[in-house]
């Protein structure tokens, strides 16, 4: 998705640096040289040959110069949203305006995976050609789960005999969500989600009327007091409240442990992606918890649909992995969660895998 | 969120970052090969047929062009498509060389005899560079020249894309490209023929377009012919035709446009009166030449020589350096504007072979001269002078120091002064001998002509165009004539080889020298003439050096000059004497005026007077204001038609004038054009727009980005300001049409504000 079409086209920004080496060696090569054997022969050709290489490079800038108003460059992506194991494109879109030419304009991208949380830089150097709207796609394969972010950062065309290079800053930026790709579950695993896992919140105790956690929101005017989430106020200095949802009589929690090995974690993903699935097909409503990191405490999402279930995995992604959690219990409980049995997606040693997990 | 740097991962195979990894299809993206071969094979053809059809055409040989062209652009681009893939590069590689190996066994007669008749040119134009005499040339087997050169410029062309195909093909070396025609070129430019113009077009389009193509980004030919490439910093194209295509399209129409600028303000013919000569290519020049006459030999010294005297010794000098160090300082009243000559030897006898001047009998030196101007001042001739010149020897040779005319005087040798009373003649004076008759031995003396040397002698008199009716100083004339003509002046000419004599030497085969070699000759061919004649050396001090000479007021003038003077007011001077003024010169006896000097060494050339560069000469040329009288007549002299410059400079800036008059008009006529076609949304905007680009240059408006802070900035505490705002924001922003109406408030709103601002 593109988060903002920022192009370059404000020429204020634009800043020309001459190619200091290059000028160095040109003015060596020809401005010495050239001059030397110009004025060795006294010949009309070596006359030529320095009067058209002392004015070309002035030329060269002059035409970069008209071109930069000119010029309009943003990334792009084939998709949005895409899962492991497909092909996408992301890449830049280069419109020049002009009737001149660059063959070297150097795009600055930071690439990111949010769920990862690493960073590239990448340079992606191509061609400007005159009049035309030009398509350059670095066609990916995606292997990994997570939100990848690309950012332009600037740009940096040469003109055509390089002797400076106008570097043009940008912030255009578009960003993919990866889905894992879901895995086939045996029979035995299904009915055992259907039967055995899933679970009522107690919603019979007292003044617990709401059982699902939909979001955590800042405090309204108007909210219900008993709604206020205070330990999370306290912590981040906010009034904070609970939205609910009311809740249905067969559901299933799913508790998300990340795991340290990148590998453990795309399955413990995966798995919880098929069984989140099978359970929409199975019309059973979904209840997604994970550890934040940034709330330092659970965060979850109720699942009703697949672009619900879309929209978990992008929080989940959003919060970056973090460790297993190893009392799980315990955290519940701190959190003021009531419900009996977990189904806990993770790795337990030796593999990945789910199991109920009774609180 | 903190992200960790992976630079690491960078280069781990394909992967991109944690989740993406480029795809091996992205790789597959193939440019496009024949196009990319194709237009390689361009750039072959423009450098190999630049380069060949450039010197060929610059020795003048006649040969067919369009053949010559045709030939070499289709072998040009079958070379470049060789390279489609490995396996054709192989193939074809050694399918090329068998051709080339045919076609030199099957049309070999046709191959060598256009060689040689190209040879046979360049040699032609190296004898008439190097002043060589015939040296013949090669035979050729076909006597159709023009048809064999053609076979012969084709088949170096074949052989020649090779090259340049290799530089060009895989590494876009313009270095070496750049190399390879200085190469080719170099004897043609060296010896100041010039390639036809259009191939000096083609070679330097060529040039420009590699340079482009190798600093524009990739050259290089992959294996897998992918357009992208990824290195250690970034992912990068390799080829984009059309990239290219245009990129060449703008360079190369600059420079046609700078080439066709040059072509009409500096033709060709008005670049070679102007470019001068360049010291240092001269110098290679008699470097070669003295390579060519003499061999290595010529190169050597036989004497040490840094252009003092030589008393008498002649032809063991490569060439003369001057160390500009004083000889002699001489303090004198000057009393006309001729060259001053301070006399240190005279050769009697010339020793052929031996080549020296023995020192004259000095009894064969009277003074009779020196007697009978004497006797004319003490009369009280009006137009008799008696002068009187201080000499102080700082590092001079030791000498006698005569001068014209004083009685015979001591040695002055190095670190001594000496006082010298002469008595100069003029012509008002008279004849002051009045036909006296020297002696028959002296005569006899002075007109010895060594036998070796008469016929290079005769050679030579045959030549001056000497009749019988002419007296001395005509004879003189012819000479002065024929040197100025035919024999340059220089301080390298190289020295006589052993076993040559130096005056045959130089009449014959070298053909140029300085004022020894000038004087030497020169006083062998008076003798034969019957005139008699010596060889002087000494000092010749002109009036440019009296004039750079130090004025000495304090002396009185009276101590150093009595009588008649043609410069009354100038003062007594002192000049510094260097060994630039060591010269050579010839004096001839005659009844009525004694022994005289004869100048007969042609001025320095070009190169060595000259010092203005071509810019200077260039500018003199737009400065026509500036040219004082002299430099008119010398550019009148050297044939440079300044009008026809001038006029074409004229027509030039008349060109950019209208062309720049032209863009305007457009312009106006597009913004017209553009206003009269829109609705009236887009009309008032054009306005607008038109409105605050006039404003903005009298009224900072670069904090103001919308229309309200704009219009606010240039119509402060207006009440109509708003609906102006409203009208624009309409117009600009909104679906909806303004009226007529609005139109017209909007337009002359904008015509108050503008007075208001004018004002």
């Amino acid at each position: 998705m593109e988060k903002n079409n920022s192009y370059l086209s404000d020429i204020s920004d634009i800043k020309v640096m001459p190619n200091i080496p290059r000028i160095i060696g040109f003015i060596i090569a020809y401005g010495i040289f050239g001059v030397a054997v110009f004025m060795f022969f006294r010949s009309y050709t070596a006359f030529l040959f320095l009067v058209v290489f002392i004015i070309i490079p002035f030329v060269s800038v002059m035409m970069l110069r008209s071109m930069l108003r000119r010029i309009t460059v943003k990334l792009f992506a084939s998709e949005d949203r895409s899962v492991v194991g497909n092909d996408l494109g992301i890449g830049i879109i280069i419109r020049n305006d002009s009737i001149f030419s660059s063959l070297r304009c150097k795009c600055f991208l930071e690439i990111k995976n949010l769920y990862y949380e690493e960073e590239i830089s990448q340079i992606f150097t191509v061609p400007i050609v005159a009049k035309s709207e030009n398509k350059n796609p670095l066609y990916c394969k995606v292997t990994n789960c997570g939100i990848i972010e690309a950012s332009l950062t600037k740009c940096e065309i040469s003109d055509v005999l390089g002797f400076v290079k106008a570097t043009v800053p940008s912030e255009h930026m578009i960003s993919i969500t990866i889905m894992p790709k879901q895995v086939n579950l045996d029979d035995i695993q299904k009915l055992g989600i259907l039967t055995g896992f899933t679970d009522n919140e107690d919603d019979s105790q007292k003044g617990n009327e709401y059982s699902d956690t939909s979001n955590i929101r800042e405090y309204i005017p108007g909210d219900r007091i008993k709604d206020i989430h205070w330990k999370l106020s306290a912590k981040r200095d906010v009034l904070l409240v609970r939205e609910h949802i009311k809740s249905c009589e067969n559901q299933l929690v799913l508790w998300v442990d990340s795991s340290p090995r990148k590998k453990y974690c795309e399955q413990i993903l995966a798995l919880t992606l098929s069984v989140g699935a099978f359970c929409l097909k199975e019309n059973t409503l979904i209840r997604i918890m994970w550890f934040d990191k940034k709330l330092e405490g659970v965060n979850e999402r109720v699942v009703n649909s697949m672009r619900d279930l879309e929209k978990a995995f992008d929080a989940i992604y959003m919060c970056g992995r973090s460790v297993a959690v190893t009392d799980l219990r315990s955290l519940l409980i701190m959190n003021d969660y009531n419900m009996k049995t977990v189904l806990r997606v993770g790795f337990d040693g030796s593999e990945v895998g789910f199991a109920p997990y009774e609180i | 969120m903190r992200f960790k740097k992976n630079k690491e991962k960078e280069l781990e195979g394909n992967l991109l970052i944690e989740g993406l990894e480029i795809s091996g299809n992205f790789y597959d993206k193939n440019e496009n090969r024949i196009l990319t071969l194709l237009l390689k094979g361009i750039i072959v053809y423009l450098v190999t047929a630049g380069m060949l059809g450039g010197t060929i055409t610059a020795t003048g040989t006649e040969f067919n062009q369009i053949v010559f062209n045709v030939v070499v652009f289709l072998l040009s681009m079958i070379i470049s498509l060789i390279y489609y893939n490995k396996k054709s590069e192989n193939i074809g590689d050694i399918a090329y060389l068998f051709m080339i190996i045919f076609f030199g066994v099957a049309f070999g007669t046709y191959i060598n005899s256009g060689f040689y008749a190209w040879m046979n040119d360049v040699i032609g134009a190296a004898g008439a560079y190097f002043n060589l005499p015939d040296i013949g040339g090669y035979v050729q087997a076909v006597r159709n020249t023009r048809l064999a050169v053609t076979f012969a410029s084709c088949y170096l062309g074949a052989v020649c894309v090779i090259l340049v195909n290799m530089s060009i093909v895989k590494r876009m070396m313009y270095g070496d490209l750049i190399l390879n025609a200085m190469i080719v070129l170099f004897l043609p430019v060296y010896m100041e023929l010039e390639p036809n113009y259009v191939y000096n077009v083609m070679l330097i389009c060529g040039i420009v377009m590699s340079v482009i193509w190798k600093i524009g980004g990739r050259y290089e030919k992959t294996d897998n012919n992918s357009v992208y490439v990824r290195n250690k910093k970034e992912i990068t194209y390799t080829y984009c035709f059309k990239g290219h295509v245009f990129a060449f399209a703008q360079i190369i129409s600059a420079v046609l446009i700078i080439l066709l600028a040059i072509y009409i303000i500096l033709p060709k013919d008005t670049f070679e009166l102007l470019k001068g000569k360049s010291e240092n290519k001269q110098i290679t020049d008699d470097i070669v030449e003295t390579f060519i006459t003499s061999g290595f030999a010529g190169f050597f010294n036989r004497y040490e020589n840094v252009g003092g005297m030589s008393s008498g010794r002649l032809g063991g000098v490569n060439s003369v350096r001057l160390d500009y160090e004083t000889d002699l300082v001489i303090t004198y009243a000057p009393y006309n504007l001729d060259p001053v000559y301070l006399r240190t030897f005279i050769g009697g006898d010339y020793h052929p072979y031996q080549n020296f001047w023995s020192i004259a009998n000095p009894v064969m030196l009277n003074r009779n001269e020196y007697e009978k101007l004497k006797q004319e001042y003490d009369s009280g001739n009006p137009y008799s002078t008696k002068c009187v010149m201080d000499i102080d020897n700082e590092a001079g040779d030791n000498g006698e120091y005569a001068l014209y005319y004083s009685d015979k005087e001591n040695i002055l040798n190095v670190g001594r002064s000496a006082s010298r009373t002469f008595y100069p003649a003029n012509e008002q004076i008279g004849p002051y001998l009045s036909g006296e008759q020297m002696t028959k031995e002296e005569r006899e003396y002075w007109l010895s002509v060594p036998n070796d040397n008469v016929p290079s002698i005769i050679n030579t008199i045959q030549k001056l165009g000497i009749t019988n009716d002419m007296d001395e100083m005509e004879i003189a004339e012819c000479i002065r004539k024929y040197y100025y003509d035919n024999i340059p002046y220089t301080l390298r000419p190289g020295s006589t080889p052993i076993r040559r004599d130096f005056i045959n030497y130089f009449l014959d085969t070298n053909k140029k020298g300085y004022c020894v070699h000038f004087a030497s000759a020169a006083v062998l061919i008076f003798r034969y003439m019957g005139i008699p004649a010596r060889y002087v050396e000494g000092y010749a001090v002109d009036y440019n050096e009296i004039t750079n000479g130090k004025a000495m007021e304090e002396l009185n003038k009276e101590d150093y000059l009595k009588g008649f003077s043609e410069l009354p007011n100038v003062p007594v001077v002192t000049i510094n004497v260097t060994d630039a003024s060591a010269h050579a010169w010839v004096e001839i006896y005659t009844d009525d005026y004694g022994w005289i000097s004869v100048e007969l060494t042609p001025p320095s050339s070009d190169i060595e007077n000259d010092s203005s560069t071509l810019w200077d000469r260039f500018l003199r040329l737009l400065s026509p204001q500036n040219i004082s009288d002299d430099e008119t007549d010398e550019s009148k002299s050297n044939n440079i038609d300044t009008a026809k410059i001038r006029r074409n400079l004229i027509i030039l800036i008349s060109l950019i004038f209208i062309t720049a008059v032209a863009w305007q008009i457009y312009m106006i006529a597009a913004w017209y054009v553009r206003y009269n076609k829109a609705d009236t949304n887009t009309k008032l905007i054009i306005l607008y727009h038109q409105f605050i680009k006039r404003a903005s240059k009298k009224k900072d408006l670069s904090n103001a980005h919308n229309y309200r802070d704009q219009i606010n900035e240039l119509a402060k505490d207006d009440s109509d300001n708003e609906k102006l705002i409203i009208i624009l924001e309409k117009a600009g922003f909104s679906n909806r049409q303004i009226s007529a109406a609005e139109f017209e408030y909007g337009k002359n709103r904008l015509k108050e504000i503008k007075r208001g601002i004018k004002r």
